[in-house]
């Protein structure tokens, strides 16, 4: 409560107004827990009065949005051509779906609220089909329920996107506080060899473009994208310089027009095959999760299965990523390697390094898979030392890279749960010991 | 040149089913086909869906757009399909473990959505591409398979009360054994503007040689049907021995398909989030 009075003479907010709000809420309690709160209220007020400490008071603002992670990743999905979207409701994924379901409909898309999550991938699957760019937005839980479609829209290639709001797991966890723990399912929690793309925003803004990216390659390469947003992103509001709109130049190749021999799974240079559309005459195919060959007959021969497999692993790790598979800042011979929302906090630690003078890297990665090895590895030349900063408790990134054969031995991993925020303080005293 | 109508064997594929001979399944396909013939249906504007399951290998073998997704999971894709793309025509084939058990949350949702889609399911009291285990439809007593030696001891599943209760407002029963009677059925789900359901008892030659009985089992509703009354079909039902084929309700329910006519842009959407 005294904080409280403190803050209204920051915001410029009358001590008169403050009581009216106090009285109103804490009525209920009694006459005694109000007298003492408005006490308290005054006294913190009342505390520092000097002139200037109250914060101008913003008005107006050009090139600046208010906006939360969850819409901003509605936001990135509408910009990646999204335009149909299935999907059951979970603590912290919700407000993408309600952003959206109004949205959609007047961009002539549309929402629907499945029976489940085998029912939302699945539907979203039937859309992509149907050539429809498609997206849905869930969290662990439902995550989990849907790895079997992933697995059917990866080898069937139809492309879909799957916004993963992480929360504190595993089983019902922690619903509405933040954890990065579901990298692991992300990027192993497919049967078969199933390589695909894994993507994490690295700031509420961020949401927008990586969400955008994460679909229109999705749509590009014609296979699964995962987004790792989680809580503390997606529910907390910020004010962010307007994401500048963004182009990007990748859509799925479509065959309007095929000759006789159409097949949909050709061997192409770049492994990518023309998708023909329902209504396209001489297109037809059946989009099969069982292996096939390029024509998409079912097939068990060894051959198919092997140049299937290849088509879909190559088609993704020749692709050129560009920067974007992260941000990377500074110089130095220390370095903290992080993902996703705790970029931001790792950024605060490099910012204190720098005031104080001395030098540091970070390298946030945005693109988790296909992890950009070479990249990183440059990227990391010269370190003598290295931090892993994550949000879970195994340390999921850590094992990552050190299974990806890019961290050397003595690199080492600060890996704290959720519920509790990561804080700069934590961070700098890892880097010291 | 008028372009000649199709033949039923026109929309056959050229991919031969992986079916045992004698297999119920074929005489679906060629029902199907027929039915796809007599309505003139443009190949390319139509999509077959299926999960997986003996049946489920359908969309296959017939000469349009198909998906054969994954176990239980049809109705869901298919949904999605025809929410997207209200323009084509889709028809979901599978078995009675595809869809009443493994799927059966899927079953109840798309009876009371009611989009205008068809859904075939070729039920013969088995899984038959697991080798023999029972199913939801199969009878407590059915003692032939290693997983339940001593049956199931479980009540079946009544698919058209289920449908029914759902809020299906197309309820059709066939046997794969009369092959004038199937087509047509075919044709009234497929003409009928919701979603329809067509149970079709599809007998499994190798895992119940038992159901070649069917053929003298089989026969047609002693009450008058189709009936628009869901209290009457409701009793129809319920009265019924399982083995009584023709449509059995035909009732009218809206019809849900997204409500989105494009009238704005995203820029101007956007602005909402300007301070
Ligand atoms: C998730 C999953 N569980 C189990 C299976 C194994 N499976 C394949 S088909 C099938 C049952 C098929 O029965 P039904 O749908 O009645 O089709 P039928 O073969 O009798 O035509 C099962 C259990 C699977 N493919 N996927
Ligand atoms: S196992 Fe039974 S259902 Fe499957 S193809 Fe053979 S006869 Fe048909
Ligand atoms: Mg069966």
């Amino acid at each position: 409560m005294v904080a409280l009075g403190a803050a209204a003479v920051v915001c410029g907010l009358e001590l008169g107004a403050m009581e009216v709000g106090v009285r109103r809420v804490l009525a209920r309690k009694g006459e005694q827990v109000v007298e003492t709160a408005l006490r308290a209220l005054s006294l913190g007020y009342n505390h520092d009065q000097r002139p200037g400490k109250t914060l101008p008071l913003p008005g107006k603002q050009d090139n600046v949005w208010s906006i939360t992670g969850n819409q901003a990743c509605g936001v990135g999905a509408l910009r990646g051509g999204v335009r149909f979207v299935a999907a059951y409701p979970i603590t912290p994924a919700s407000e993408i779906l309600e952003w959206l379901a109004p949205r959609l409909e007047k961009l002539g898309g549309s929402l629907l609220q499945a029976e489940d999550e085998l029912a939302s991938i699945n539907m979203i699957i039937g859309a992509s089909f149907g050539g429809i760019p498609s997206l849905t937005a869930t969290s662990g839980p439902g995550l989990s329920l849907m790895v079997e479609g992933l697995g059917l829209a990866l080898v069937s290639e139809t492309p879909v996107t799957v916004v993963n709001v992480m929360r504190g797991g595993p089983s019902t966890g922690i619903p509405t506080k933040s954890e990065q723990s579901d990298l692991n399912i992300a990027l192993y929690g497919l049967h078969g060899d199933a390589p695909h793309l894994v993507f994490a925003p690295l700031s509420i803004r961020d949401c927008v473009f990586t969400t955008q990216w994460a679909v229109q390659l999705a749509e590009h390469l014609q296979t699964i994208s995962l987004v790792l947003s989680d809580q503390s992103l997606g529910q907390s509001w910020a004010i962010i310089e307007t994401p500048s709109p963004s182009d990007l130049p990748w859509r799925r190749t479509i065959e309007e027009s095929p000759d006789g021999d159409y097949r949909r799974y050709q061997m192409t240079p770049d492994n990518i095959s023309a998708m023909t559309l329902p209504c396209t005459p001489g297109g037809m195919y059946t989009a099969d999760g069982l292996e096939h060959n390029a024509r998409g007959t079912p097939s068990s021969m060894a051959v198919d299965h092997r140049e299937q497999l290849n088509k879909r692993l190559r088609k993704l790790e020749d692709f050129d990523y560009g920067d974007d598979w992260a941000e990377i800042e500074g110089e130095g011979a220390q370095c903290i390697i992080t993902w996703g929302s705790s970029a931001g906090v790792v950024k605060e630690v490099a910012r204190q390094f720098r005031q104080q003078g001395s030098e540091i890297r970070t390298i946030a990665i945005r693109l988790l898979a296909p992890l950009q090895r070479h990249a990183l590895s440059q990227a990391l030349e010269g370190m003598k030392k290295i931090l892993v900063v994550e949000q879970n408790h195994g340390g999921q990134l850590f094992q990552y890279l050190r299974a990806q054969d890019v961290l050397p031995m003595t690199a080492s991993s600060l890996a704290q749960p959720g519920p509790l925020p990561l804080r700069p303080g934590r961070i700098l005293r890892a880097l010291d010991e | 040149m008028p372009v000649p109508a199709l033949k039923a064997k026109d929309y056959k594929s050229d991919i031969k089913p992986v079916w045992c001979p004698g297999c119920g399944h074929f005489a679906v396909l060629s029902a199907l086909t027929k039915a796809m013939a007599h309505l003139g249906l443009v190949k390319e504007k139509v999509a077959v869906v299926s999960g997986i399951g003996c049946s489920s290998r359908l969309p296959a073998y017939i000469d349009s757009y198909g998906f054969h997704g994954i176990h239980g999971r049809a109705l869901a894709a298919a949904s999605g399909l025809k929410a997207a793309r209200p323009d084509l025509t889709v028809v979901v084939a599978g078995g009675d473990g595809d869809g009443f058990s493994i799927g059966g949350n899927h079953f109840l949702h798309a009876c009371r959505r009611n989009m205008d889609i068809t859904y075939i399911v070729m039920d013969n009291e088995v899984y038959g591409m697991t080798k023999g285990q029972a199913s939801p439809t199969t009878r407590p007593t059915w003692s032939n398979s290693k997983m339940t030696p001593h049956g199931t001891g479980i009540p079946c599943f009544n698919p058209a009360a289920i449908a029914l209760a759902a809020g299906a407002g197309f309820i059709a029963r066939g046997y794969s054994g009369e092959p004038s009677e199937m087509p047509r059925l075919l044709v009234e789900a497929i003409e009928y503007p919701g979603f329809a359901f067509v149970q079709v008892l599809s007998g499994c030659v190798t895992f119940r040689p038992d159901q070649r009985s069917w053929k003298e089992e089989v026969h047609p509703f002693i009450n008058d049907v189709p009936t628009e009354d869901r209290i009457k079909a409701a009793q129809i039902i319920q009265a019924d021995d399982g083995m009584a084929t023709g449509v059995i309700y035909a009732s009218q329910y809206p019809v849900w398909q997204p409500d989105n006519q494009k009238e704005t842009e995203l820029s101007l959407l956007e602005q909402e989030f300007d301070l």
